[in-house]
């Protein structure tokens, strides 16, 4: 994983990094558009049982499955408990193809970072012949940096549970019951905290061994002296993005109860939340853009960046 | 093990058979009126049977009590008595051989087992001579089990000379008692004291003469004689104390919180101590609201306060002006989670966490449901072991009814505009275990805890709420609000309850509520078939003024003609509506009275039959299968569920960018 590997096919070296200030998520629009593509493509065979048991439940009612939607859930209640013998089979469709889309869904993620931070030596959008087989060959790179932190992220994640959990006891005799707990959940945001960050360092990485091509150590080392050296700068460009991604999906939830159920708001729906999924891909690029600016401020990689430095960061 | 004697099922049959002949057809609307419409002849007091003149000390550092008093006790029986029974309920909690945790019910309320036992001993139990002066012990010839049943919470005590009817005893009682961990309802977490079951009771006596005596077990709640309690209270002076009735006195003496709580037209009493309570106050409708709870517990409080503020006037309206000056509600900490969600005469505990989300309305949930417990359980005083959906049952509607009338679909959930409703989710889980065992039998009867909570609160509930839909909210809120005006103070039985219904709905409609309750009762309306075709002359061979004539295809008019067909599966009817759809967009809505297996439903309209449903406004909440309520014609298309699949994919998206590398 270390290093460079030698003997890249030729068409990937006629790809140059950008500048730093160059990379912009805004940039690649259509990179970001390709995101959007997989997560729907995935949702879709996902969910497409479940909604075919709605379909067979429900079709025969002269209102579809409006019933489903009323006020007081006796409809979907019913249909749910009736659901459970088939749950299974849900279930076993289900939690493979999100296992498998999660771990194939690294190929559009280092694709876009592919993008992001690099144009070709005629300054365009790298084609996706280019950037593919780049990302492709980021993938094991990626799967290694992806199971490597969910671990440390679950090991984070249950200490802080275990912790939050005896602080919550032991401080009961001397607080009151919903004292200690608040205690606790001060201890365990403290951990979910540390686990945001294992987050950010994660993606710092990703972009590192995309901007640098190397290996998962060496990008994770980058990675962290990067980090280190703007650390409060860092986490609240991550974190700012986070939480804005939150509102659009606040705001269609409240349109939604407004407008559902209503003639001609189906396909207004449709738009209103692909629309939200698209704006919080689109953030999410964004913090990449960000990321990539970070690990390149911080350890300038002179003889690959020195072609487009050369370029015009407006292009 | 258990002897319930049975006189009361039996009756039942006959004598709503004679209530029922005496009635109109169809009373619908036109129920003659009754002086317990309205309170004017309600009783104002009940007919003091077994009062209670108790002091208890309480040792909050070994969780210890020590108890004195007097019982007076009176035969209102036909018969002369030469025992008494006594519930000894703590020792329920003494060993794994008692009755209460012996008997095999799975999991739920409970279930655990206590980390320390609790146990109850006798000390002192004396019969006062008539002279007042001399007094024999009877508590030497008592027998707290039987032969073979290691059980010790059902108590036999001969009396040395026989109780005629109306006669009156006097009994001096001390004793010692030891408590448990809190496992439903009482015991103790920490210095956190819930003292629920804690004094030797008599048993009731019916009017035939037979002891309504019983074990403690797990499922099964209580059933007393009303009278007077006069209970005085010691705790250390550091600890607040929560009790049945108003507190008459109060003193501090020698480190010791002295408090007396005096209560007429009770049955039964119970209190809490503990240094950490928070207290808060209000006044509501004339009745004192005191609300106990833990530090940092303040948002349930306000919450339990607002549901109180609903529901008490609420409850006065239908079911009758609450009769006591006081309530006391505790919201016990969530590690003394089973001493929450119960009742007692103007004392009930509420329960669960801090940070609930006020979308999920469990603490009002819980608090409206117990103190709907004063009525029907509190006042209306049926046995709770006999006939648990009498209390539990009835309760449960009148819980879902008044939480519907507040809250609306969302009553149990009103969260980023999901709304779950009770009575919706009542009928739905009670068709579950609907074929597995009756409603109405005594709670030790019930196989599992699963079905006694399935069984008897969501469908007794859900049963009265299909009769709400069907048959007007006015016509059965007041055949119940009757009910509990006329047997406030008194002891009815299920008789009581079809009797009202009859009256007031019908013997059809009381009929039904028989059926679903003792018979395992259940509907299920089925359309299973659409169909329609152009009205056309006839085609075929015709004879017709001596020629015979072929018409090959009938001449069309442009109206089409059909039927739907309607089964009805089970053994309970209500009337519903079925609703065609026609293929312009249109729709047709017909009565069917729901008797007999099926009906055939003619159809003629301007464009084809596209589908069919029966029951389109969910009336028959207990339709045990929804999905077959409805069925489109084979020619037409069927109706898009585009809108859930949009959802669905919706939603797994943001999952998977949740979760997404
Ligand atoms: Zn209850």
């Amino acid at each position: 994983m270390e290093g460079t590997p030698d003997g890249k096919p030729p068409e990937q070296r006629r790809l140059v990094l950008l500048a730093n200030d160059a990379m912009r998520a805004r940039r690649r629009p259509v990179a970001i558009v390709v995101s959007w593509a997989y997560e729907l493509l995935l949702a879709a065979a996902i969910a497409w049982p479940a909604a075919a048991y709605v379909g067979g439940a429900y079709g025969g009612h002269p209102s579809g499955d409006a019933p489903l939607f009323r006020p007081g859930g006796l409809a979907l209640a019913d249909l749910l408990l009736r659901a459970r013998p088939v749950t299974a089979v849900l279930g076993a469709h289900t939690a493979p193809l999100f296992a498998l889309g999660l771990v194939l869904g690294l190929v559009p993620l280092a694709f876009l970072i592919v993008q992001i931070a690099h144009v070709t030596p005629a300054r365009r959008t790298p084609p996706l012949a280019l950037a593919l087989p780049r990302a492709w060959a980021a993938f094991p790179r990626f799967l290694a940096l992806l199971l490597a932190v969910t671990l440390l992220q679950a090991f984070v994640v249950v200490v802080g549970l275990v912790l939050a959990g005896a602080t919550a006891n032991l401080a009961t005799n001397g607080l009151g019951e919903a004292r200690a707990q608040q205690l606790g959940a001060v201890v365990f945001f403290v951990f979910g905290a540390l686990a945001a960050t294992l987050g950010v360092l994660h993606d710092l990485a990703r972009v590192a061994a995309i901007r640098f091509d190397v290996g998962a150590v060496r990008a994770a080392r980058l990675a962290a002296s990067a980090l280190r050296r703007g650390f409060a700068a860092t986490t609240w460009s991550w974190a700012w993005r986070a939480a804005i991604g939150l509102v659009p999906v606040a705001l269609a939830a409240l349109l939604s109860s407004r407008l559902g159920g209503r003639a001609g708001a189906f396909w207004a729906m449709v738009i209103l939340h692909q629309l939200v999924v698209l704006a919080r891909v689109a953030l999410r690029a964004s913090w990449l853009a960000k990321a990539l600016r970070v690990v390149d401020g911080a350890h300038r990689v002179r003889k690959a960046a020195d072609a487009a430095d050369a370029l015009d960061p407006a292009t | 093990m258990r002897t319930r004697t049975v006189p009361a099922r039996i009756a039942l049959g006959g004598l709503f058979v004679a209530v029922a002949a005496a009635i109109s057809d169809d009373a619908r609307g036109e129920a003659p009126p009754s002086p317990y419409d309205s309170d004017a002849q309600m009783a104002l007091h009940a007919d003091p049977v077994a009062s209670y003149t108790l002091r208890a000390t309480l040792d909050p550092a070994a969780h210890t009590l020590h108890g004195e008093g007097t019982i007076t006790w009176r035969n209102t029986s036909r018969v002369a008595v030469r025992e008494l029974w006594l519930h000894l309920y703590m020792n329920a909690f003494k060993n794994e051989r008692s009755v209460f945790l012996r008997t095999p019910l799975g999991g739920g309320r409970g279930a655990g087992r206590p980390t320390d036992w609790g146990y109850i001993d006798v000390r002192k139990l004396a019969l006062r001579e008539p002279d007042a002066t001399t007094v024999t012990d009877v508590w030497s010839g008592a027998e707290v089990s039987r032969p073979g049943d290691p059980d010790e919470t059902d108590a036999r005590v001969p009396l040395p000379r026989e109780v005629l009817p109306g006669d009156t005893i006097a009994l001096d009682v001390a004793w010692d008692e030891k408590l448990p961990t809190v496992l439903e309802r009482t015991g103790y977490d920490g210095s956190f004291h819930m003292i629920a079951q804690w004094f030797p009771k008599v048993a009731r006596l019916e009017p035939d003469g037979r002891w309504a005596h019983f074990p403690f077990h797990r499922l099964s709640e209580f059933y007393a004689d009303f009278g007077t309690y006069d209970v005085t209270l010691d705790v250390p002076q550091s600890f607040t104390l929560g009790a049945t009735g108003p507190m008459v006195e109060s003193r501090l003496e020698k480190g010791r919180r002295v408090e007396r709580h005096v209560q007429t037209d009770i049955h039964d009493f119970a209190w809490t101590a503990w240094d950490e309570w928070q207290t808060a106050t209000e006044t509501i409708g004339g009745v004192q609201v005191t609300l106990l709870y833990p530090p940092g517990y303040r948002v349930d409080a306000k919450r339990e306060l607002e549901s109180l503020r609903f529901t008490m006037p609420y409850f006065d309206k239908r079911y009758g002006r609450y009769p006591y000056p006081v309530l006391t509600v505790v919201h016990p900490p969530v590690a003394a989670g089973e001493a929450g969600g119960m009742e007692y005469p103007t004392f009930i505990t509420s329960g669960g966490p801090w940070y609930g989300p006020p979308g999920i309305l469990a603490p009002e949930l819980v608090t409206v449901h117990e103190y709907g417990h004063q009525y029907f359980y509190g006042l209306v005083a049926t046995s709770e072991h006999d006939w648990p959906f009498l209390d539990e049952g009835l309760n449960s509607f009148a819980e879902q009814d008044v939480m519907s009338k507040w809250r609306g679909a969302g009553s149990w959930v009103d969260l980023f505009g999901l709304t779950v409703d009770g009575g919706a989710m009542h009928g739905v889980l009670s068709n579950l275990s609907v074929h597995d065992e009756k409603v109405a039998q005594g709670a030790a009867d019930f196989m599992t805890g699963g079905s006694y909570g399935t069984l008897v609160y969501f469908r007794t509930s859900a049963v009265l709420e299909t009769m709400r839909r069907v048959y007007g909210d006015d016509l059965v809120l007041q055949a119940l609000g009757r009910y509990a005006r006329k047997n406030r103070f008194f002891h009815p039985g299920p008789d009581e309850l079809l009797t009202n219904f009859a009256e007031v709905l019908g013997p059809q409609a009381a009929a039904t509520l028989r059926t679903a309750y003792f018979e395992k009762g259940w509907v299920d309306y089925v359309v299973t078939e659409v169909r329609s075709h152009p009205l056309h002359d006839p085609a075929g061979v015709f004879d017709r003024d001596g020629k015979r004539e072929t018409v090959r295809e009938g001449k069309t008019a442009g109206a089409h003609e059909g039927w739907v067909v309607v089964h009805r599966r089970g053994t309970l009817s209500f009337p519903v509506d079925i609703e065609l759809a026609l293929e312009d967009g249109t729709t047709q809505r017909v009565r069917w009275n729901g008797e007999g297996d099926s009906t055939r439903v003619p159809f003629t309209g301007g464009s084809p039959l596209r589908a069919a449903v029966v029951d389109p406004d969910d009336r028959v909440l207990i339709d045990q299968v929804r999905t077959n309520n409805f069925a489109t014609a084979p020619a037409s298309a069927r109706a898009s569920t585009a809108r859930s699949t949009e959802k669905l994919v919706y939603w797994t998206e943001l999952v998977l960018q949740a979760v997404l590398p």
